[in-house]
């Protein structure tokens, strides 16, 4: 009996200590990213020194970085939707049917993944030239699309596994047709992959850089590939000062859709006749 | 017979509907300006791209070309690179229709680009200024001037002030010396620039004994803590002291002084150092074409437009015309110091870089850490 | 109107197209602007270079040779690139799984409000950006970071991160929490709690229930947070390039090295590299786990 509550005693401290260390990992780079943003000199980052809004300043003042920030938002919204849709149907069909060369679709969708970044974006800008095709946008919406792809698949997939299908069986004998069913009780189902899916492939697009940075052009430059030139010859707090920008107001848009709309309802909002 | 669905009986309201139309009218709109915007509504004036390396670089690019647009009657657009090397990979892969027009490199790179076949050599007629930068820093090629600089890097040895007595650092070969053991110093590679070049000067002369160098590039091995190729992580390195001393650009250091590191740049009296120049590198068929090209590159190799770069980046100038203002003549290159420049042989470089980068990953990388 | 076309979607569907049609996007998008793409690159590695200099306006001759990948099995980039690839990708994706795992539970099982916290601090931890991210791992892992500071305070040597294994691990494995937390609470969340419960309400203790109930049923999610963890793990540049200054380095670094050589034959080849050892222990780690999956 003793030996019991011991050992049960030490596995929660065990996964406890195991959570604390985890979080302050996740942590670790956001605070001193943060901190560093404030520090009133460039050199010696952290600890800081003492409190200054220079860099944010310079970061407000560059507006390279500014529109840096509005195309990666722009390209990183639309190539997640995208690759949500893409992903939710493909997953969908792996999940459920069983049908010729569906190992070789799954090796599919998770190949752009295991091919290093630097070679595909390369290789995408010889090949778009190659055919001739100039429209820079759609060039690197569809380059963002497929990386960010196999993420959105590789969370999605797991989901669609862990709903019983007899949910779906129930609505169809309750008279719901195959549309229906998908969008009122698949869909909502699956939420919690579905939001880690959108969070995942919005983070692959928004951050990417490898790929981004050979299909830029002046007009459609992402913020990492700007962040990456300015910092070129010296680490600036301004990098910092951006970084901590876009972070906080995202988590900021993030909470006030959550307190203001609830992520719940956004994805059950539509009702389908 | 299809039997009545329980699921049919709340339907979708018209408020709900309407909104749903509105907003996927309004993101449609949208979308579809911006689309149009970037992709096909031709410039109203002629747009000439530079791409330029970002923060101060720009900045002296920037300040250089004041006055450039309304001379010329056109728009420059800046296109923020990283490592030039990747933009001049970029216009290859475009050859047949570059986006960009000057890409702001070194003469390494152009060569490259060459082999790539998107550089366009100098007009002497269209660039008047040519004849004023020094020879040393344009890039001739069966007379033809494929690439010129319009500043001039060079190399010394930075140091932490803090921990090193800046009173010992008196030759270059004191990098070999047991103050920096155990990997307390800092080294670029062959990818980047100058090791190799660097060790042959110190204890050959020249550039050009190589395997010499490479041999005592291994009795080095054990005070390298870092090989970088990114400027940024070696000024990063120092400043956070895990490196004592560093082999770099006047730049790098120059950067950290300013910011109160506690940094001194030494350049050895008497000794030969490595130099590099870095300027504008015109594109085969660049959008703007080529007269605008041209304008541009006399524009920023003129006395006036290396001057404000030099401002911003603490290089030395290299255009003859020059005079130097004397609030910024602490922070470039004495006249003696120039003399000590070694001359860039930059074909020899480009031939042979891949090679020394494989020698360096098979001979000196194993040696380290 | 949409009676028509729930008709025509079963006519489809009792053919036995559907699963095809649902996937044709995807097929259709992979096939033609990655495979496409990826076979190009697969054959340059078998093409000549030319070093620069040799011939005006080309970097590489188009013929049959297997020089580049003799090139590449020398020990040098045997130990210098391949063997550190393969072990900071299996470390630090081990270590990020069993790191993750607890908080992933805690966000798919907790009561809203910690459910949100955590979820807020993971997704800021994504945000950051990955060259502010490792960059911040260098001033905390430097000789004169806090963790040093605080371990010499507490009377022990410094630890040498930087430039070490050690270090590219622990930046790769912080980098990976936030992407495997995603992928497992999302899995997780869908394994029915009152399983669980059933399994407590018989008798069974915590641990019991996990290790019997909870862990097979995640099976699926932890296949999937793993192939996340090592494709992830592969292919960064920027973790080994400052983390590991130039002395420790990965696949990827070298494919950057060689194209800004414009030597593209041997890029190609570290790239195919790259690719053949994430797909071989993908699909060790995929064969191992698929038995215990089911299509339900």
């Amino acid at each position: 009996m003793e030996g019991k509550i011991s050992v049960y005693k030490i596995c929660k401290i065990v996964v406890i200590s195991l959570k604390l260390l985890t979080v302050g990992l996740l942590l670790m780079p956001p605070i001193v990213v943060a901190t560093s943003s404030f520090n009133p000199t460039a050199f010696a980052p952290f600890p800081p020194r003492g409190l200054s809004l220079r860099w944010f300043e310079t970061f407000f003042g560059d507006s390279g970085l500014i529109s840096g920030i509005r195309n990666s938002i722009f390209f990183a919204v639309l190539s997640t939707a995208l690759s949500l849709a893409i992903g939710i149907l493909a997953s969908f069909a792996i999940a459920r049917y069983n049908f010729k060369g569906k190992n070789l679709l799954d090796a599919l969708i998770l190949s752009p993944i295991v091919l290093p970044e630097v070679a595909f974006g390369n290789a995408l800008l010889v090949y778009f030239y190659y055919l001739k095709y100039y429209n820079h946008t759609i060039i690197l919406l569809l380059g963002q699309t497929i990386i960010a792809l196999p993420y959105v698949f590789r969370v999605i997939l797991p989901s669609f596994y862990g709903i019983s299908r007899s949910f779906e069986e129930a609505a169809m004998t309750l008279g719901a047709n195959e549309i229906q069913t998908f969008l009122r009780i698949t869909l909502p189902l699956i939420k919690p992959g579905l939001i880690a899916g959108i969070v995942l492939g919005f983070a692959t697009a928004f951050n990417n850089f490898s790929v981004s940075v050979f299909l830029v052009v002046t007009s459609t430059q992402t913020l990492p590939v700007h962040l990456m030139g300015r910092m070129r010859i010296f680490l600036d707090p301004t990098i910092a000062a951006a970084s901590t920008f876009v972070c906080l107001t995202m988590v900021s848009a993030l909470i006030i859709t959550e307190k203001l709309v609830g992520i719940d309802k956004l994805i059950t909002g539509i009702r389908w006749r | 017979m299809k039997r009545g669905s329980n699921m049919n009986k709340k339907g979708i309201t018209k408020i709900q509907a309407l909104i749903v139309a509105i907003v996927i009218i309004v993101a449609a709109v949208a979308g579809g300006y911006y689309y149009y915007y970037t992709t096909t509504i031709p410039k109203p004036k002629p747009t000439i791209v530079i791409a330029v390396w970002g923060g101060a670089w720009q900045k002296g690019i920037v300040d250089g070309l004041e006055g450039f647009e309304e001379a010329y009657n056109c728009k420059v657009e800046y296109f923020i690179q990283s490592d030039s090397m990747e933009t001049i990979n970029k216009e290859i892969a475009e050859k047949e229709h570059p986006t960009i027009d000057v890409i702001m490199t070194g003469p390494g790179n152009t060569l490259r680009g060459m082999a790539g076949g998107v550089v366009e050599p100098v007009d002497p007629s269209l660039v008047p200024n040519l004849e004023d930068i020094i020879s040393a820093c344009k890039l001739v090629i069966e007379g033809k001037v494929y690439f010129v600089g319009n500043y001039f890097n060079y190399m010394g040895i930075a140091i932490r002030s803090d921990r090193i007595d800046a009173s010992k650092v008196t030759s270059w070969k004191w990098l070999w010396s047991e103050d920096l053991y155990p990997k307390k110093l800092g080294m670029p590679t062959p990818e980047y620039f100058a090791p190799v070049e660097q060790t042959s000067l110190t204890w050959y002369g020249d550039v050009y004994h190589v395997d010499e160098a490479f041999e005592k590039l291994k009795e080095l091995a054990p005070n390298i803590g870092l090989a970088y190729v990114d400027d940024a992580l070696a000024s990063e390195a120092l400043a956070a002291g895990e490196i004592n001393a560093l082999m770099c650009y006047n730049v790098v250091a120059t950067k950290l002084i300013k910011e109160g590191a506690p940094v001194k740049f030494i350049i050895p009296p008497g000794e030969k150092f490595f130099n590099y120049y870095n300027g504008p590198m015109v594109v085969k068929n660049g959008p703007a074409g080529k007269d605008l090209q041209m304008k541009m590159v006399n524009w920023l190799i003129s006395p006036e437009a290396q001057i404000k770069n030099a401002k911003e980046i603490w290089s030395n100038p290299t255009n003859v015309k020059v005079t130097i203002p004397p609030d910024l003549a602490p922070y470039l290159l004495t006249t003696e110091q120039m003399a000590q420049a070694a001359l860039l042989d930059a074909e020899f470089q480009a031939a042979h870089t891949d090679e020394w980068q494989e020698r360096w990953a098979t001979e000196i990388k194993p040696l380290l850490g | 109107m949409s009676s028509i076309s729930i008709k025509f979607l079963r006519r489809i569907g009792r053919l036995g197209f559907t699963p095809y049609i649902l996937c044709a996007p995807a097929i259709i998008i992979l096939v033609f602007f990655f495979l496409f793409p990826a076979v190009m690159l697969l054959s340059v590695s078998f093409f000549k270079y030319l070093p620069p200099g040799t011939a005006i306006g080309k970097m590489y001759e188009p013929t049959f040779t297997l020089e580049n990948y003799m090139r590449f099995f020398k020990s040098a980039y045997l130990d210098g690139y391949l063997w550190p690839t393969i072990k900071v990708m299996v470390t630090s994706t081990i270590i990020a799984l069993i790191l993750s795992y607890p908080v992933a539970y805690s966000i798919a099982r907790s009561p809203p409000r910690k459910r949100k916290i955590l979820t807020a601090i993971t997704i800021a931890a994504l945000l950051v950006g990955p060259v502010v991210r490792v960059y911040s791992w260098l001033v905390i892992l430097s000789r004169d970071g806090i963790i040093n500071n605080f371990i010499s305070l507490l009377g022990f040597n410094k630890i040498e991160f930087l430039g070490t294994d050690l270090g590219v691990i622990i930046g790769t494995t912080q980098f990976l929490l936030a992407f495997l937390i995603f992928s497992l609470s999302g899995s997780i969340q869908n394994i029915n709690p009152s399983y669980e419960d059933a399994a407590r309400s018989l008798g069974a203790n915590e641990i019991y229930t996990f290790i019997k109930i909870t862990l097979p049923l995640s099976l699926p999610g932890i296949s999937s947070a793993v192939l996340l963890g090592l494709t992830l793990s592969a292919t960064m540049f920027e973790t080994p390039m400052v983390l590991g200054q130039g002395i420790v380095e990965m696949l990827a670094n070298l494919v950057f090295t060689e194209i800004s050589f414009l030597n593209f034959p041997f890029a190609s080849v570290a790239s195919v590299m790259l690719l053949a050892i994430t797909l071989t222990i993908s699909y060790g780690v995929n064969y191992l786990l698929q038995a215990k999956i089911k299509v339900r």
